[in-house]
């Protein structure tokens, strides 16, 4: 008590300093510019988080436990407590295991789920908190179009009808982020019978410059077609450190390099962030 | 200090410490407790010199001490038989789950087994349940993140019965023994029955601390809020495996697990702060602080052990009365072991707060007497000497039980305990705040984030140091040399006046 009542001069400046120093955090953390497509560091599961040149935000899965949470805070500023947009890919244990603490601690505007059902637990508390807190849920359909601003759009590929009762990696979502010129390609656990349909009547859509490869880079996925019509610049590989499945298989490896893609893996290099000016993408350390 | 007393309570301990090494049967319990009434027989009847008779008391009690450990080592062969088949049983969680990254450990206490398996009527009861009404069976079951189960849930589980085994370099078995348990269950199925069992004042008090660390988690996002909360109500959950290794590597893991070290120096902060009014109402409010803290982790075993270690070392350092201390210190440590001799061995936690306690006791003060060169604004040179001297004194422990030697801990420790009152404090608060407005608790968890961002970002930055620490391992009887040595450089040199 003493101390405070002789020191009040230096506490009252040091407040003021330190409300000073938020303001400017807060400033430079808002004028961020383009978009930002960062693939999280998360294991061995996906996680991928989109800041939008609108300063939307959306999560695609949340990996197979907490990690996606001290992952989020490490790009988003600490005082953003909310994300519009939540994409569930399927409801595999390894895709949306961290999905309900996002939920519990963020608030969610928008679900986006496939529609087939897992009976784990953890999807059933998924579904149970989207229903307490009021979340608005809506299943994706092909031709979708979540308009992100001026020049950015999501473009949802797959799935094109009623999916309950799928095996769920079939069933994955398969989204297309269209940003000015550049393009991104998210395709949950895709294996290649999907990929060899999307081939058949999206060819046109399929031309990214960064693709996601589908299920960890195992050789389910990733058919030669597929990624010769997707020809991506980059290809991202989402798969944990010494994972017990392989992944990412040598196959796959092998015919992402055919096509001129430059492989990152999360295994590697841990978070992966890639921007873009709607003209060129870059990546960055 | 009466001499006969450190005989007794020293032959005690030995005893328990022995027997948790070699079991040679009770007849050589007995062979010891012989030995010492004969010595003290020869005394009385020679007039010897008193050395025999204070071995005739170590003798006594050592004998003692064995009987006691194998009074507690109990187990349930009929249970033990079977151990590989697949039984189910209903059962109470007795203890908070703990919360690892990609799994949730229950401590479930058996009501009814049954092996005819799942659906067959539950029939068999334990026979020991029934007999003694004290032997409790617990199984150790480890379950997926989901679904979410609490303390006092009455669940039905079916799956196969198994032992927990050694890893690599850590006596997981002999770890869980000293809670008895002595079964493990593994990803079984679980059916919740109803929520209504165990203690009912621990379930409201788990409730209370879930809510709370949900409002930290609401206003600071994570790994900050996880920190926090363990470093606020001790909360088991939440921080990355990563994290806690990086606090493992610079020798602040002490702060986030419960010592009851952080409860000290936060209690310690309570005192100063309010040094103003008189001393008895600064003391009283200082463990009345460690008392709240106990009962908001659920006063489990482990946190009431750490507790009283702490309210000593606070009342030591308050009153300096340090002969008073001493005794109660012993005699604290004497009843714990009293109650379960396997803390003596086992329990890290109870060990690392007994010489953590005895360190800021007699050695701190010693340290900061030589530290006036550090200024003693904001308690400065009491925590760099609390500091300096708890390292000192657990270093040959960690050495022998983890084999880790941590270059940079002095450094790290010194630049953290510095703010962990003042993160306590705003944690505390901006976690309370949330029970009332959320919008209350934003500006506080702001400043606890800022506090815990800079100490998050302090270990990080040395435990990315290329020599943060090393593997260094020292045998069980080197250590108890270096301790011997420690005592024998205490009493040597005496320093009066201290406080």
């Amino acid at each position: 008590m003493k101390f405070i009542t002789k020191n009040l001069k230096w506490i009252f400046i040091l407040g003021l300093s330190s409300a000073a120093a938020l303001v400017w955090y807060a400033v430079f953390s808002e004028s961020r510019s383009g978009l930002l497509v960062a693939f999280l560091n998360v294991g061995q599961g996906d996680a991928i988080l989109i800041d939008t040149p609108n300063d939307q935000q959306i999560l695609i899965d949340g990996g197979p436990n907490k990690q996606v949470l001290a992952e989020l805070s490490k790009i988003m500023p600490f005082y953003d407590r909310s994300i519009d947009v939540v994409i569930a890919t399927h409801p595999d244990q390894d895709h949306i295991s961290g999905l309900p603490e996002v939920l519990k601690r963020y608030n969610v505007d928008l679900v986006i789920e496939p529609g087939v059902e897992s009976d784990t637990a953890v999807f059933k508390a998924f579904e149970k908190l989207i229903e307490e807190k009021n979340i608005k849920k809506v299943l994706a359909r092909r031709g979708m179009k979540l308009v992100l601003g001026d020049n950015a759009y999501m473009l949802i590929l797959f799935p094109v009808g009623n999916v309950a009762g799928w095996d769920t990696n079939d069933a994955s979502i398969i989204a297309k982020l269209v940003y000015g010129k550049t393009s991104y390609l998210f395709t949950g656990d895709s294996p290649q019978k999907i990929e060899k349909y999307l081939v058949s009547v999206e060819k046109e859509n399929l031309d990214v410059d960064v693709l996601k490869a589908g299920h960890h880079g195992s050789k389910t996925s990733s058919s030669e077609s597929f990624i010769g019509y997707a020809s991506p610049e980059y290809a991202i590989i989402s798969a944990g450190k010494n994972n017990r499945y392989g992944h990412p298989r040598k196959e796959v490896l092998d015919i992402l390099g055919k096509f001129g893609a430059k492989i990152l893996r999360t295994d590697e290099s841990g978070t992966i962030k890639i921007k873009s000016d709607g003209e060129n993408i870059a990546v960055i350390q | 200090m009466n001499r006969a007393v450190v005989a007794l309570l020293l032959g005690f301990s030995g005893g328990v410490l022995m027997r948790s090494f070699y079991d040679f049967g009770w007849n050589f319990a007995l062979l010891f407790i012989f030995l010492g009434l004969i010595l003290v027989g020869i005394f009385y009847i020679f007039k010897f010199q008193k050395f025999v008779f204070f071995s005739a008391l170590f003798f006594f009690a050592f004998g003692l001490g064995i009987l006691r450990y194998d009074f507690k080592e109990t187990r349930n062969a009929e249970l033990e038989n079977k151990i590989g088949q697949k039984i189910s049983f209903q059962g109470v969680i007795i203890d908070e789950p703990d919360e690892k990254e990609n799994y949730t450990r229950l401590v479930v206490e058996a009501e009814e087994v049954s092996s005819q398996g799942r659906d067959a009527i539950i029939s068999e009861r334990i026979e020991d349940l029934d007999k003694s009404g004290e032997t409790k069976i617990k199984i150790l079951v480890v379950n997926r993140r989901y679904p979410i189960f609490r303390y006092g849930d009455r669940v039905e589980i079916f799956g196969k019965l198994g032992q927990p085994e050694k890893f690599s370099d850590f006596d997981w078995p002999a770890y869980l023994a000293k809670e008895d348990i002595y079964f493990e269950m593994a990803y079984p199925q679980i059916k919740l029955i109803s929520s209504d069992g165990g203690f009912w004042l621990k379930r409201q008090l788990f409730g209370i601390k879930e809510k709370f660390i949900a409002n930290l988690s609401a206003v600071i996002p994570e790994p900050n809020a996880g920190y926090l909360a363990g470093l606020t109500v001790g909360a088991k959950q939440a921080m990355p495996k990563s994290l806690l290794e990086d606090f493992r590597k610079t020798g602040v893991i002490h702060i986030v697990v419960l010592s009851g070290y952080n409860v000290t120096i936060a209690a310690y902060a309570i005192m100063k702060i309010l040094g103003f009014l008189p001393q008895i109402v600064g003391i009283s409010l200082g463990i009345f602080g460690i008392m709240l803290f106990a009962l908001l982790t659920g006063a489990s075993a482990t946190v009431v052990r750490a507790s009283i270690m702490a309210s000593l070392a606070l009342l030591a350092r308050a009153t300096g009365r340090i002969h008073q201390i001493t005794v109660a210190l012993l005699a604290a440590g004497f009843l714990m072991i009293l109650h379960n001799p396997k803390i003596l061995r086992f329990d890290a936690s109870f060990q690392l707060s007994f010489l953590a306690t005895i360190a800021l006791i007699y050695i701190s003060p010693r340290v900061e007497n030589k530290l006036s060169f550090i200024p003693k604004k904001f308690n400065l040179r009491e925590i760099a000497g609390a500091t300096l001297s708890t390292q000192i004194f657990i270093l040959p422990f960690l050495l022998y039980k983890m084999g880790l030697f941590s270059a940079v801990a002095l450094a790290v420790n010194l630049l953290i305990l510095i703010f962990v009152p003042a993160t306590m404090f705003f944690g505390f608060a901006s976690g309370i705040a949330g029970f009332i407005s959320q919008i209350l608790s934003i500006p506080l968890g702001w400043i606890a984030y800022a506090f815990s961002a800079y100490e998050l970002w302090v270990v990080d930055i040395f435990s990315k140091l290329p020599f943060a620490s090393f593997n260094i391992s020292i045998s069980f009887w080197l250590m108890i040399l270096i301790y011997a040595g420690y005592i024998a450089v205490l009493y040597k040199f005496p320093e009066e006046n201290i406080y």
